[in-house]
């Protein structure tokens, strides 16, 4: 479904990204591991669009989406949370969700009700209220968002992502920052999700619980390369991976 | 946080359509009033009160620092004079609605050159030297009236072709700006407050994160350029007829600070936060009218303290009264009920 094609990528001085070939197959759970620093968070960039693949190729259901900037990709299925939960802080929870479903009004070419009404329709505010309980959110509805616990943004932005119906989702580090109860129920969620509606997911991921719970595939990066790639408990076996990264905390 | 602050007293549609009407007479019954000075300064007032919740559509709503608003509104007010002036007998409504025209081609062009090519300081910055350009065409143009500026322009007739309306008779004109600046403010608080004004505050908050919502961004800062662009033109179209004369200073820099001050002082982060802006600064200017050489020096020194002791404006400190008022009557409806 996306695919990567010796991808590389450097900032000013740093290499980043090196020869990376990686293939997410539709339905799959793909999940990236690797120590601080390892590029992670790049390539996450390199394939939503938000940077640009300096060499290789990104493909996207067989189409080369390697130029296209991340409204785009969006346009055309992508989804992508950051590692620092992005909401919009100066609006309410409620408003957050409203905007999300209105871009995907756009996206579709869907109409919003009367052009000249200023207030979201009565179809659009119960739609949002019901993918706020979803994201278990809906108490706090009337909230700014800027006020919201970390666990409760990166909820809210989980929410955001999802309102739009991506076929494959990119998440950075869903659960960092939150309680152990709290990443349970996350993995929950997103497994009763992937299954439910027919989605992708590319994570990454520090929480061994959450990779291993989660994951059909795993992938190890390590210095902007990539080390290992395959079944969980495979690549988990490796002694290369155990040596660089597993090793170093388990 | 986008409420409007008026809400301290007035609540509920009913209550803001009843304030409404009330400004709206509390205006119309300016040329009532005895002295001739107040009825030019409030028409004024009203002119550019429009021009400021047009600089805030930019800036307060989408995050877009332009230093050049000015041009946009002598694009506007030059145009409409310009094409009233020819002798082509051109109603005065399409004279008014191509001098916004022009405005809005105007901010079409710098928005693509400025979107495109500059973030940040340099965005302000190449906003700030596109509007000088404009300052120095009209300087060098015979057309304009260079430096003199372009003098004698009457109040139009409308011609409604059954019936006509002399504006030049009585104080019409004051009515005919309050009507059209009503109307250009009606739809700046529905683009506001709409469906487009949610997306374009929230780009100013975060516009990676729209990006991600499958928004394309630019275009977006594009409509707001253009937006803005335009109803400052039709705000400079009614000044002409107004004041009789336009001068060079219009389009000058420091014209462009007027609609930024305005807005810092009434709170950018409400609609009315500009108007109420535009309200204090006439008033300033109206009282220090007799003091010549201080005038700057007392208009600043209250401007500074206000800005300073409101960080939100005008318009925040009303709403943080709000709040406060809100949460005494909370409490003692509470108490009311443990005593019960
Ligand atoms: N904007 C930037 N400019 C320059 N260097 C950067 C920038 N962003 C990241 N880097 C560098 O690129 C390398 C990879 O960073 P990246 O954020 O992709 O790692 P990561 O695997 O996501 O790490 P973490 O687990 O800490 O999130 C690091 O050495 C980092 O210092
Ligand atoms: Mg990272």
């Amino acid at each position: 479904m996306l695919e990567a094609h010796g991808v590389g990528f450097s900032y000013p001085g740093i290499r980043v990204l090196q020869d990376i070939n990686l293939t997410v197959e539709a339905g799959e759970r793909h999940a990236i591991i690797g120590p601080n620093g390892a590029g992670k968070t790049t390539l996450f960039k390199v394939l939503s669009g938000e940077d640009i693949a300096q060499e290789g190729t990104v493909t996207y259901q067989g189409q080369d989406v390697t130029r296209k900037g991340a409204w785009e990709r969006v346009k055309l299925g992508f989804g992508r949370t950051f590692q620092v939960a992005r909401v919009f802080p100066e609006m309410t929870v409620l408003d957050n969700m409203i905007v999300a479903l209105e871009c995907r009004q756009r996206i579709r070419h869907e109409s919003g009700g009367p052009w000249w009404k200023v207030a979201a329709g009565r179809l659009l505010l119960e739609e949002a209220r019901e993918r706020l309980a979803e994201v278990r959110l809906g108490g706090v509805a009337d909230d700014e968002a800027g006020i919201l616990s970390h666990g409760d943004k990166k909820r809210l932005e989980l929410g955001l992502s999802l309102a739009l119906e991506p076929r494959i989702l990119l998440l950075d580090e869903p659960t960092a920052g939150m309680s152990p109860d709290d990443r349970k129920e996350v993995v929950q969620l997103l497994k009763g999700l992937q299954e439910k509606r027919d989605l992708t997911l590319l994570l990454t991921e520090h929480d061994m619980d959450v990779v291993f719970g989660l994951a059909t595939r795993l992938t190890v990066l390590s210095l902007g390369q990539i080390l290992a790639s395959g079944d969980p408990e495979q690549v988990r076996k490796e002694p290369v991976v155990r040596e660089v990264y597993l090793g170093q905390r388990h | 946080m986008r409420n409007d602050f008026l809400d301290v007293y007035f609540s509920g549609v009913k209550g803001r359509a009843s304030l409404v009407l009330a400004m709206l007479i509390l205006v119309a019954s300016v040329p009532f009033s005895p002295g001739s000075g107040l009825t030019f300064l409030v028409g004024l007032l009203m002119i550019q009160a429009v021009f400021a919740i047009s600089f805030n559509i930019l800036f307060g709503l989408t995050g877009l620092i332009s230093f050049g608003q000015a041009a946009y509104f002598a694009a506007g007010a030059y145009g409409t004079a310009y094409l009233m002036q020819l002798d082509v007998g051109m109603p005065f409504l399409v004279a008014w609605v191509l001098g916004g025209l022009i405005g809005g081609v105007f901010a079409i062009a710098v928005g693509l050159v400025a979107l495109r090519r500059a973030s940040g300081i340099y965005f302000a910055i190449l906003s700030l030297a596109l509007g000088q350009l404009v300052y120095t065409v009209i300087r060098y143009s015979d057309a304009l009236g260079r430096d003199d500026g372009m003098l004698g322009i009457d109040r139009p007739v409308l011609n409604f072709f059954l019936f006509q309306i002399d504006l030049g008779v009585g104080e019409r004109y004051f009515y005919f700006i309050l009507i059209a600046t009503a109307l250009l403010v009606a739809f700046l608080w529905w683009v506001w407050h709409g469906k487009l004004g949610r997306v374009l505050f929230a780009i100013r908050q975060d516009p990676d994160r729209v990006r991600f919502l499958g928004v394309n961004v630019q275009r977006y800062q594009q409509y707001a350029f253009v937006i803005g662009g335009t109803t400052a033109a039709l705000a400079g179209g009614l000044m002409g007829p107004w004041a009789h004369i336009l001068t060079p200073e219009l389009a000058h820099w420091s014209y462009s600070a007027l609609p930024i001050l305005m807005s810092l002082l009434g709170g950018v982060a409400y609609f009315w936060g500009p108007v109420a802006g535009a309200i204090v600064f006439a008033w300033l200017g109206y009282i220090t009218r007799t003091m010549p050489g201080i005038q700057e020096l007392v208009i600043g020194g209250v401007l500074l303290v206000i800005v300073l002791a409101l960080p939100g404006g005008i318009a925040g400190g009303a709403a943080r009264i709000r709040q406060w008022l809100r949460r005494r009557r909370l409490t003692n409806e509470k108490e009311a009920g443990s005593n019960a």
